[in-house]
């Protein structure tokens, strides 16, 4: 899987590699199954033949034995395929999952940053990453069959060619006819779909507020239900007015064309009575051409539009994933951090101006900054000033930049994601809410010790400084109690807590330069305070970049920035700002003024 | 579902969901019916026509001139046609869903959800349920034509079969009944290895989702790549597929071995027949044709039910858990909740009646502590909660205990305290989402009735949502059922500080409010405004303002609460913050701790007398000075 070269034959070649030996199972099978109903126009011919035989009293009864023999055994083979088939699938989904799925989750975890908060490839990455092995199944599947059907097709022409050639032509040409009407079926179900996708958004967006249990408290006290629910069935009404004239259309359509097949079959269940009469067939195979015709017709007015519509869906899956495959990477992505990161003597900003892609205004404009070794600064500015993103730029998440920024005089583009995991230790504004065990959530952020004994004990530290232990201990199995609800012991925390436990991995991280963004926005004023009295524990003496809105943590920085719209508009201690900086003292004033006595 | 129908819970749902296909839509489902049992009629006729053909065809081969064959030929198209105009209505009724029955169950499962008590929605377990049950209705439906089809289209197909045959040889019916049977038993089989696989499997799957979002999501994945986590999770996802194959691939291979045996019977009783009908041709009880038309009849027939009972049979047996969560849903009752909660309380208040004296006197320091103004008269014209519990399901610690609490006629109230001591909590149980598990509301005078207390309260969420709808709908939108009052809304807009200027709502109230639905997207502190605009919409005479996490900055922040103060003057109004700062504006204010009041007063009052409210502000204010 890992040497995916986008090729149109991947339709097959995906699902053939990651299905293994089941694959080739599949193809033997397939072979059986689809050979099972040309001989058996031989052999059923055969058996009513010498049937006729044995009652016209030209041939005994032991003729019987080798046709029915034979008709016995194609009909446990076929019983028996059928159930090895059902096997043989699942082998192929479950080799779909282990390989051609975990090749998706890995290549979205190596992308670009950029590439994930991009929206159009979001939207990508959700298209093929949603059931995406039910997605290749059924579409390799719906390929098989189709296959199926062409062979079947061509078998019943070749068989007809050694009986009366200009048969041929019309079954031939009434398939070709059927196909194509199939095909367009196809492609305007599927772009029914398409086109009432928007419809479909509003449809789902309406019952989320009404089922959904974010919506849950506006709509009991509000009440909304009613309003929304007509809505939802205003636009209900309207996709399934359109969806009924397409299958009303497209159901016409085929039946009128298999009525056709029809009276072709009919037509050359007639021609066919020439060479009967003539003796050049046997009343055997005549019955059973005639049946075979029957149910390809069957065959290619019901499952031929099925598959192709399947198919179709397959096809425009694969061109999405193909562009998903051609999606940028990140090198080192996946790596755990250096064992021993660089040491952060200084960073220096220099002229670092940023626009996200494809956005035109400039997040960031000219930012010219010095942090040095231990100290704290904080970062204030109102809300879309450029805090987050500043840090996003020095994590070397977006590397596209304008300037440069060095640690240790050494431009931070050199340097490898390894490298830089290993500087850096953040605690992310949204910070991540692991759904495994405390230990784990909290062992994550110093990855390289997970599992040691010295981990352990700072962890164990850790959980005692930040006064979690009382909630620890409500847990069935302490620190290994895991978080979440996915486990039946699994313990849920509040969102404060989960806080305390992502500032925990920063804790226990090696590294030396130490980000925090926002971390009082889910605590309350106690906490926020405790957070600020313990801020030593937590630094440890590393450099610390604090971002916040809250204006009372100030106290503990011993530089302050102030952004605003991307400018550094202030820089300097608590009073030099208040003297010097309008936005800062605003900003100050505002708050503390809910202090004053 | 109660556990007597655990029993039979795999086919239940979906004979219940016939049931109601004909209570919702009897012409549909008549006419469905009819043409389902025609059209086995058909493929039997078919069958008969394909018999004169042959007859026909025989007669030509030794020797009769071929235009003899002309009637036969024609019946033989008619026929095949018939069975063709069958099929395509037969498959209408699954190709095109009934939209009357989608709207009903969709519509059914909404309404329920909206009816259920808000505490459902704390329910992990009752989540779980909803979403299953939102899941797959159209699948549900579309399986429960199916299931209906096997009594509707192959019982009479096989009846009608049976009466052919029988006409050939009575002995062929119970050789017949040996290729049906077993194809019955192995796909019961199948339905409860399979059912039982897939609710087995649903949890190894969340897990698998669960490490795909630690990998995948946007919300966790800077982190998770900032940390070098990836292998950590990549293992445990690998893991859970794994375990995922192991377990599906285990089914097949169990239901592949019931499948051989029952297919294995069913070649034997399909072998018989050819054996028979061979030896009734032999002994020219039957001619060549009859014989033909038996042997590819059954051949279809056998087809039939191959295909058709496999595939429903698999399909079914995956959807049964969602369509049974629908139901279980369905069943659910709305009063249950409270019903839960009045015998936990009942036990509770057992082994509490002896602190219970307690409590009184408690309830009356904290209104004496208030200042001692709280009379006869504040209970007749305001709020008042008396002695109130409340725990969360499934969780033993009380989120809310022994609170009493009176507000008054027109006052602001703010509640202040640390994560946790359950200030949102009370600020749902004032907004009659919550009920108390013991002690009682009262509301001017009367003890709370809900039906009509929550019509006259209002509030601005912590998390409120944002409508992608237009400005005018999403203020509109929290007066239930009335048509929207321009004046009201125009008063909503203004008192909520909302200016209509070209830049954020180009279209003034008729902007629409979602990028998504192709109009504009607002900024938190502009959704915040539009949030107070709802809830100063609806009609109140108690409104909540709980606190906004949205990310809005301080400056903004300050402005909402001192505005929100101004509006709600003369109505009671009830403040949730942690900033105590903040808290000042409001007439009085109340602490609390670990669920209980800890004291109420006014900031002055407080900061003076209770340790715990000056420990708290001061805590904040030293950062300030």
């Amino acid at each position: 899987m890992e040497k995916i070269k986008n090729k149109w034959y991947d339709f097959i070649k995906l699902p053939f590699i990651c299905g293994g030996v089941y694959s080739y199972f599949q193809i033997i099978i397939f072979v059986i199954q689809r050979a099972i109903p040309l001989l058996n126009v031989y052999i059923l011919a055969s058996l009513i033949d010498n049937t006729i035989e044995v009652v016209n009293g030209k041939k005994e009864a032991a003729a019987l034995l080798v046709p029915g023999i034979m008709f016995g055994i194609i009909v446990i083979l076929k019983n028996v395929a059928s159930v090895i088939n059902e096997i043989v699938s699942e082998g192929v989904v479950s080799g779909i999952r282990k390989n051609y799925v975990t090749y998706i989750v890995k290549k979205c975890a190596s992308l670009k940053y950029r590439e994930i908060e991009d929206e159009e490839t979001c939207d990508i990455i959700k298209r093929v990453k949603n059931d995406a092995d039910m997605q290749m199944q059924k579409g390799y599947n719906a390929f098989l069959k189709l296959l199926g059907i062409a062979v079947e097709i061509i078998c019943y022409i070749v068989i007809l060619y050694r009986i009366t050639s200009y048969v041929v032509l019309i079954v031939f040409v009434v398939s070709c006819i059927l196909v194509f009407i199939s095909v367009i079926n196809g492609k305007k179900q599927y772009a029914f779909v398409q086109d009432t996708a928007s419809d479909s958004r509003h449809i789902d967006y309406y019952d989320e507020i009404m089922t959904s249990r974010e919506a849950a408290a506006e709509r009991n006290l509000f009440r909304t239900g009613k309003y929304v629910q007509d809505k939802w069935v205003e636009y209900y009404k309207k996709i399934k007015k359109k969806e009924k004239s397409v299958t009303i259309k497209s159901l016409v359509q085929m039946k009128s064309v298999s009525s056709i097949m029809g009276l072709v079959t009919a037509g050359m269940a007639l021609i066919m009575l020439n060479p009967l009469s003539n003796k050049l067939i046997t009343l055997g195979l005549y019955i059973s051409l005639v049946q075979m015709a029957m149910e390809l017709v069957d065959l290619m007015s019901w499952d031929l539009t099925d598959y192709i519509i399947v198919f179709t869906k397959y096809v425009s899956y694969l061109k999405d994933f193909h562009k998903f495959v051609l999606l940028e990477e990140e090198e080192d992505a996946l790596t755990e951090p250096k064992e021993r990161g660089i040491d952060a003597e200084k960073i220096v900003f220099s002229d670092v101006s940023f626009r996200y892609p494809k956005a035109e205004k400039e997040v960031l404009r000219h930012i010219n900054l010095v942090l040095e070794k231990g100290k704290h600064y904080a970062i204030v500015g109102e809300n879309g000033s450029g805090k987050s993103t500043l840090i996003k730029v020095l994590l070397g998440l977006y590397d596209n930049y304008e300037g440069d920024i060095l640690l240790n005089d050494k431009s931070l583009r050199t340097l490898s994601m390894a490298e830089k995991k290993a500087i850096f230790s953040t605690l992310f504004q949204d910070f991540a809410e692991y759904q495994i065990s405390i230990k784990d959530n909290i062992g994550l952020g110093n990855i390289n010790a997970l599992g040691t004994k010295e981990l352990d004990q700072k962890i164990e530290k850790a959980v005692s400084d930040f006064g979690l232990k009382k909630v620890i201990g409500q847990g069935k199995n302490g620190l290994d109690t895991e978080l979440g609800k996915l486990d039946k012991e699994g313990m849920g925390v509040s969102g404060g807590e989960w806080q305390r436990i992502a500032m925990m991995r920063t804790v226990v991280s090696n590294a030396s330069v130490l980000i925090l963004d926002e971390p009082t926005a889910a605590l309350d004023p106690v906490a926020e305070s405790r957070l600020y009295e313990d801020f030593d524990k937590i630094s440890r003496g590393r450099t610390t970049i604090l971002i916040t809105h809250r204006l009372a943590s100030i106290k503990l920085a011993d530089s302050i920035i102030v952004l605003n719209k991307g400018e550094i508009v202030g820089a300097g201690n608590h009073d030099e700002l208040m003297e010097k900086c309008d936005i800062y003292r605003n900003m100050y004033e505002m708050q503390r003024s809910w202090y004053e006595e | 579902m109660r556990n007597s129908n655990k029993k039979h819970s795999y086919f239940y749902p979906y004979i219940r969901l016939i049931k109601l296909m004909f209570k919702t839509i009897p012409g549909e489902m008549t006419f469905c019916c009819l043409s389902d049992v025609f059209h086995a009629l058909s493929i039997v006729l078919a069958m008969y026509g394909m018999q004169l053909l042959i007859d026909g065809a025989e007669e030509i081969y030794y020797g009769k001139p071929t235009n003899s064959i002309i009637v036969p030929l024609i019946l033989f198209i008619a026929l095949n046609m018939l069975t063709e105009i069958c099929n395509g209505i037969g498959n209408y009724h699954l190709e095109y869903l009934s939209p009357r029955m989608l709207i009903k169950m969709n519509t059914d499962l909404q309404n329920k959800i909206s009816k259920l008590d808000y505490i459902c929605f704390e329910d992990p377990e009752m989540l779980d349920s909803i979403e299953k049950a939102k899941n797959g209705i159209e699948n549900n439906l579309l399986t429960a034509y199916f299931v209906l089809s096997t009594i509707t289209l192959y019982l009479p197909y096989y009846i009608f079969m049976g009466i052919y045959l029988r006409n050939v040889n009575p002995m062929l019916l119970i050789v017949l009944l040996l290729i049906f049977i077993p194809v019955l038993l192995g796909n019961y089989f199948r339905f409860k290895v399979f059912a039982k696989t897939e609710d087995e499997a649903a949890n190894v799957r969340r897990k698998k989702e669960a490490y795909e979002d630690a990998i995948c999501d946007l919300s966790t994945f800077k982190e998770t790549r900032m940390l070098g986590a990836f292998h950590y999770f990549f293992k445990g996802y690998t893991a859970s597929i794994g375990k995922l194959n192991s377990s599906l691939m285990s089914a097949e291979k169990k239901q592949a071995k019931n499948d051989l045996i029952c297919q294995g019977l069913t070649a034997i009783g399909y072998l018989g027949i050819i054996g028979l009908l061979i030896a009734e041709v032999l002994s020219k009880r039957a001619n060549i044709g009859s014989f033909t038309a038996v042997l590819f009849g059954i051949t279809t027939m056998y087809g039939l039910a191959q295909e058709v009972f496999v595939s429903t049979f698999k399909w079914a047996s995956r959807q049964a858990a969602s369509l049974n969560n629908y139901w279980k849903l369905m069943d659910y009752k709305e009063g249950n909740a409270e019903d839960i909660a009045t015998a936990k309380a009942a036990v509770i208040n057992n082994n509490n009646t002896a602190t219970s004296e307690d409590t009184v006197r408690i309830a009356n320091t904290a209104t004496e502590k208030t200042g001692g103004e709280a009379s006869s008269n504040s209970i007749e014209n305001g709020l008042t909660l008396n002695n109130v519990y409340f725990s969360y399901p499934g969780v033993d610690k009380d989120a809310l205990h022994n609170v009493s609490l009176d507000i008054r006629a027109g006052e602001t109230i703010a509640v202040v305290g640390e994560n946790g001591s359950g200030k949102t909590t009370l600020a749902k149980m004032i907004m009659g989402l919550l009920r108390p598990r013991s002690g009682n509301m009262y509301y001017l005078g009367s003890k709370v009735n809900y039906q009509e207390y929550v019509l006259k309260v209002s509030a601005v969420f912590q998390d409120y949502l944002k409508y992608q709808m237009r400005l005018d709908e999403n203020i509109s939108i929290s007066r239930q059922g009335a048509q929207p009052v321009q004046e009201d809304i125009n008063e909503a807009i203004k008192s909520a500080g909302l200016e209509l200027n070209q830049k954020h709502f180009p279209d003034g109230k008729e902007t629409m409010l979602s990028k998504e639905f192709g109009g504009v997207d607002l900024s938190g502190g502009l959704w915040q405004r539009v949030a107070i605009a709802r809830g100063l919409y609806r009609k109140h005479e108690i409104i909540i303002l709980d606190e906004p996490t949205a990310a809005i900055d301080p400056i903004e922040e300050a402005r909402v609460y001192n505005e929100f103060a101004a509006i709600t003057k003369g109505k009671i109004g009830v403040i949730i913050t942690h900033r105590l700062g903040a808290a000042k504006i409001a007439d009085r204010i109340v602490v609390l701790k670990n669920g209980e009041i800890e004291n109420v007063g006014t900031h002055d009052y407080l900061l003076k007398n209770d340790m715990y409210y000056k420990q708290l502000y001061d805590k904040q204010a030293v950062w300030y000075q």
